[in-house]
């Protein structure tokens, strides 16, 4: 399973406060306390994503997560603020060492597994800051964060035109996503690097390294890293849909408005949060109620999928309607041995004829009692119900 | 019914006006299709398409359920021979038709996704294929990994195809889409038995009886 994992500090005792260089912040008086309650996440630690944890770390915020697969390679070195001695390491770990190291009271996250598998419950945030060049993770992180309403700030380079960019999506409901900017070139990219095993699986793909330089990368971070600031302080809308473009070789700096495509792809529903006592003791039937966004609905349960077939070496399949952990097995009624849902019978989400089929039961019959939330869906609109509202 | 193609194809799908009781199948699936605009629009595009085949294809294709509520989900019966080996003689039988369980989930839109991700042979069991999961679920492979975006419509033709032997990775050495090793191997010794029909999908009488 796929999450986020503390970094605990090198000396426990090493518990100084930073911010101590801080300037006072013209108009933000509160400036210190905003920035140390802000929880951020980073996604990618790489020649970008690194200078903005170290960024982001300095600043002492109240918790950083960090999340990449990667490891750094010999070639690293050119681009990333690292050494030779890290090459090799995850750089999800190494990143988040290097955070934990510059501000000990920051509590510190690390997921080196793949981004698109890190469940929602896991992106406990007040901002996203997205610094990689795979196209896939980039729509899956743009996903969640539209989703959870959380701001996305997105820094990157062109190299070969010495461009540094920093892109602020406020993820309101009207507003773009990542993929709306895209262009029928990058669609044709989408998907470009993954491969699979002949079982379905994904393989770890191979996405191609930046091709830049050490100082345009820290440039774009930095870039970045002023809207992380100017959010904190709320100095002005940081996260205003807009793109701002540094080009070295005039050295001029252009911001335009990013646009929502009319042709988007994307689910731009951002979900509204409840809190409901007793989640897993509830019918369905409750939850819908609790919703309130009618009974043409789907319905998500956190780390679970409902399936209506088990399928077993031991004979024929049996009917079932349950719930069951996404990461577990299950097993066979008629011979206690391990089987399997049924893909074809096996939902994510749940709707029509099915979810009518349960309306009765409560989460815990249905084998979901260790769901910590439920989403409830309809064309417009999403509610999140968990036992507490973060 | 004016703009009808007289010999539809492929091609013409798209505009195909599909016969009452088609339509109306289509309007009460699209009626509890969830998701964003642009995914349920689409879900109707490739439903009209999979049931203006139907409505071509001469028999060939038969869908017996729609549901359009999250993922596209169809149930699609195929006149097509599927090799099996259902007892231990080792004889294969060959039956004339799969019921198949056909998944067109949403990240088709934006992401390649494998070739096993997306129609399951529900019937007959033990099929006996070196692209076909052996065992109680029958995934089939169409490939490495499906183009974003590819149709519903590909995927059916793509099925026939595969399950007839037609288009059949047997090579038991080349991992790419071989789910059965020991069906592999016996394909790929009895290369004479393959494929079990050289008939198309699409009949040309079958297009001018669907006009």
């Amino acid at each position: 399973m796929i999450r986020f994992r503390e970094v605990q500090a090198g000396d426990p005792s090493a518990r100084e406060s930073t911010r101590r260089r801080l300037p006072d912040f013209f108009g933000a008086p509160d400036a210190l306390e905003r920035i140390a309650a802000l929880r951020v996440i980073v996604i990618g630690c790489g020649s970008i994503g690194l200078n903005l944890v170290h960024a982001v770390a300095r600043l002492g915020v109240a918790t950083i997560s960090c999340v990449d697969r990667g490891r750094f390679k010999p070639e690293s070195v050119e681009t990333h603020p690292i050494d030779r001695g890290s090459v090799g390491q995850k750089k999800a770990w190494h990143a988040g060492r290097v955070a934990k190291s510059l501000s000990p009271n920051t509590a510190v996250f690390v997921c080196d597994g793949d981004v698109e598998q890190l469940g929602l419950e896991h992106w406990s945030g007040d901002l996203v800051l997205l610094a990689t060049d795979n196209l896939d993770a980039e729509l899956c992180v743009s996903r969640k964060a539209r989703l959870l309403g959380l701001p996305l700030f997105q820094g990157s380079v062109h190299g070969p035109t010495l461009v540094a960019e920093v892109r602020a999506f406020s993820s309101s409901p009207d507003g773009p996503c990542v993929a709306c900017t895209y262009s029928a070139d990058e669609w044709k990219l989408v998907g470009g690097h993954a491969r699979f095993s002949c079982s379905g699986e994904p393989l770890p793909s191979s996405v191609p390294a930046t091709m830049s330089t050490s100082s345009l990368c820290a440039l774009a971070a930095s870039m970045t890293m002023n809207r992380v600031l100017r959010f904190a302080l709320r100095a002005g809308t940081a996260a205003d849909d807009t793109s701002t473009v540094f080009c070295g070789f005039n050295d001029r700096v252009t911001t335009t408005r990013l646009r929502r495509s009319v042709s988007c792809p994307e689910d731009h529903i951002t979900i509204e949060r409840r809190a409901v006592a007793g989640l897993s003791s509830l019918t369905v039937a409750e939850l819908l109620a609790e919703a309130g966004l009618g009974d043409d609905v789907s319905l998500s349960v956190q780390g679970h999928r409902l399936t209506t077939l088990q399928a077993c070496g031991c004979g024929p399949v049996t009917d079932v309607l349950r719930f069951f952990e996404s990461a577990s097995a299950l097993v066979c009624p008629a011979c206690n041995q391990n089987s399997q849902p049924h893909p074809f019978r096996t939902h994510d989400r749940v709707a029509g004829t099915l979810l009518a089929g349960i309306h009765s039961k409560s989460l815990g019959e249905m084998g979901a009692a260790k769901a910590s939330f439920v989403l409830v869906r309809n064309h417009g609109r999403a509610v999140l119900l968990s036992p507490t509202v973060h | 019914m004016s703009s009808q193609p007289r010999s539809p194809t492929l091609a013409t799908l798209v505009a195909y006006a599909l016969s009452e009781h088609r339509q109306a199948a289509l309007d009460e699936a699209d009626a509890k299709s969830h998701g964003s605009f642009t995914w349920r629009h689409r879900k109707r595009a490739e439903a009209h398409d999979l049931l203006a085949l139907e409505e071509i294809a001469g028999g060939r294709l038969h869908v017996d359920h729609l549901d359009l509520s999250t993922e596209l989900h169809a149930v699609v019966r195929l006149s097509v021979p599927v090799p099996t080996l259902p007892g231990r003689d080792g004889e294969i039988v060959v039956e004339q038709g799969a019921v198949l369980g056909l998944t067109w989930p949403d990240q088709v839109l934006s992401a390649r996704l494998p070739g096993t991700a997306f129609v399951q042979i529900l019937a007959p069991s033990h099929v006996f294929h070196s692209n076909v999961l052996s065992g109680p679920v029958q995934a089939l492979c169409l490939g490495v990994e499906m183009p974003v975006g590819i149709k519903v419509t590909e995927l059916v033709i793509a099925s026939y195809r595969a399950i007839s032997l037609q288009d059949v990775q047997a090579d038991p050495e080349h991992a790419a889409g071989v789910l059965d090793h020991r069906a592999a191997e016996f394909w790929s010794r009895n290369p004479s038995r393959m494929p079990l029909t050289t008939d198309p999908f699409l009949m040309p009488e079958a297009t001018e009886a669907g006009s």
